[in-house]
């Protein structure tokens, strides 16, 4: 079978999603939809510094979604997380994280014990669950991964750490499309986004 | 799935480019190649089957990853010589802490094998019709290695091939293994992991894949065996 023409191989992921960056406001700014939380959060401290919503630039994959928000250090999550932006978590999450448009990365710090769907999965931290990505998912050279992983495009940085299965989706498979009908704007109007929104409470980084 | 039942490519047990310690294998990249006939063979073996599920026990890496997938393959990664590694900080540490006199801290190298696969090779039965070890038998202790044997075993598809590695001499550096092609490996100098147990001879791979019911060796040029066993 080696006297098989090789195939192309697909083109790496990682590098064409920008990085979003823009001016910081509270997750309770009537100007930044907030992903949608139902949470049960430890500690109690002032909120803003640790669950901020960033508006973003996302030419990529969903560029109607204008929001990063933040779980900083030092905040715990348990529950499910959903809605319609990108989602950084630098704490720590346990239970369920589905962005229908968005992008999930899991920082350095971060400590995710949850299944997570998402467009785009970012790893730099620690994860325990399956990774579910209709475009790609990229583990960096610290990320620490327990799982299985279902995308269509992976890259995988030398140190990273993975432990489970990997399986490549095709377009327009199952896995393509979860997430993928609506577009953002109509998103935005669906009874997901009619759901009751529950701010977390948040806590400032225990050091 | 047999040796001589399917029409046979040839091969010749030799490598190139043998990894070198010292400046010349840091200066030059190509170096950090070798040709591995195993690898060469075990895809032989394995490409009648469709979606053939494939558990690599070493690093994970883009490019292995990617290779196995491309030729349609189901890639399970566990990194079993990082794992073994990081349980037995765990348990040191969890003993440092343990009050002085408990007998909850004595503890035998079988009860840390044992403890060990509690939670590392957990899949199903028959699962896999290929295993790929390479650096890792000659790394693990007396007491975990046949438990390892076993479970890895139990984990095949009857029919299915283990492809490991053995060093022939205590190895001046520890490597991990990076499939580039069918018949290439990289090997990529990493901060050692585990002390090199011990050196095996031939008779003594046959022994510890006691249970496997066919094998073949290749020997490369520098010194590494690649043994390839049938389940």
């Amino acid at each position: 079978m080696w006297r098989k023409t090789e195939e192309v191989k697909p083109t790496s992921p990682g590098g064409d999603a920008a990085e979003p960056g823009a001016t910081t406001s509270n997750l309770n700014s009537s100007a930044t939809p907030p992903a949608e939380n139902s949470t049960t959060s430890e500690a109690a401290a002032p909120a803003a510094a640790a669950f901020t919503s960033t508006p973003a630039i996302a030419p990529d994959v969903a560029a109607a979604i204008t929001t990063v928000s933040t779980i900083s250090a030092g905040l715990k999550i348990r529950g499910e997380i959903s809605g319609n932006c990108h989602l950084v978590v630098e704490g720590e999450t346990h239970g369920k994280i589905h962005l229908a448009n968005g992008r999930v990365t899991v920082a350095t710090s971060g400590r995710v014990n949850a299944d997570i769907e998402a467009p785009e999965i970012e790893i730099e931290g620690n994860v325990q669950g399956n990774l579910n990505a209709r475009d790609n998912v990229r583990m960096g050279p610290a990320s620490h991964v327990q799982g299985s992983v279902l995308t269509r495009r992976i890259r995988i940085e030398d140190g990273a750490r993975f432990r489970g299965k990997v399986e490549m989706t095709r377009p327009g498979s199952a896995a393509d499309s979860s997430g993928g009908k609506s577009s953002p704007a109509t998103a935005a109007a669906s009874p997901v986004n009619a759901e009751k929104r529950k701010t977390a409470v948040a806590a400032a980084p225990r050091s | 799935m047999d040796w001589t039942a399917k029409n046979r490519l040839g091969s010749t047990a030799t490598a190139r480019a043998p990894v070198k310690p010292g400046a010349e294998a840091a200066t030059a990249p190509s170096a950090n190649t070798r040709v591995s006939n195993g690898l060469k063979e075990f895809l032989w073996l394995l490409s009648d089957e469709r979606q053939g599920k494939i558990l690599d026990l070493g690093a994970v890496f883009q490019s292995t990853v990617m290779f196995f997938i491309e030729k349609g393959f189901r890639l399970s990664t566990e990194d079993l010589l990082r794992s073994w590694k990081e349980f037995l900080h765990a348990e040191e540490e969890t003993l440092r802490s343990a009050p002085v006199g408990d007998g909850n801290a004595r503890v035998s190298q079988g009860m840390l094998a044992g403890k060990f696969l509690d939670t590392a090779l957990q899949y199903p039965e028959d699962h896999f019709h290929g295993v790929l070890a390479w650096d890792l038998f000659d790394y693990l202790d007396a007491e975990l290695l046949p438990r390892v044997m076993e479970r890895i075993y139990t984990v095949m598809r009857p029919g299915g091939a283990v492809l490991a590695s053995f060093h022939s001499r205590a190895p001046e550096r520890f490597n991990r293994y990076k499939v580039v092609d069918s018949q290439t490996l990289e090997l990529v100098p990493t901060p050692t992991l585990a002390v090199h147990a011990r050196v095996f001879q031939n008779r003594e791979i046959l022994d510890i894949f006691g249970k496997f019911r066919s094998s073949k060796t290749f020997v490369g040029r520098d010194q590494v065996r690649e043994a390839l066993l049938l389940k």
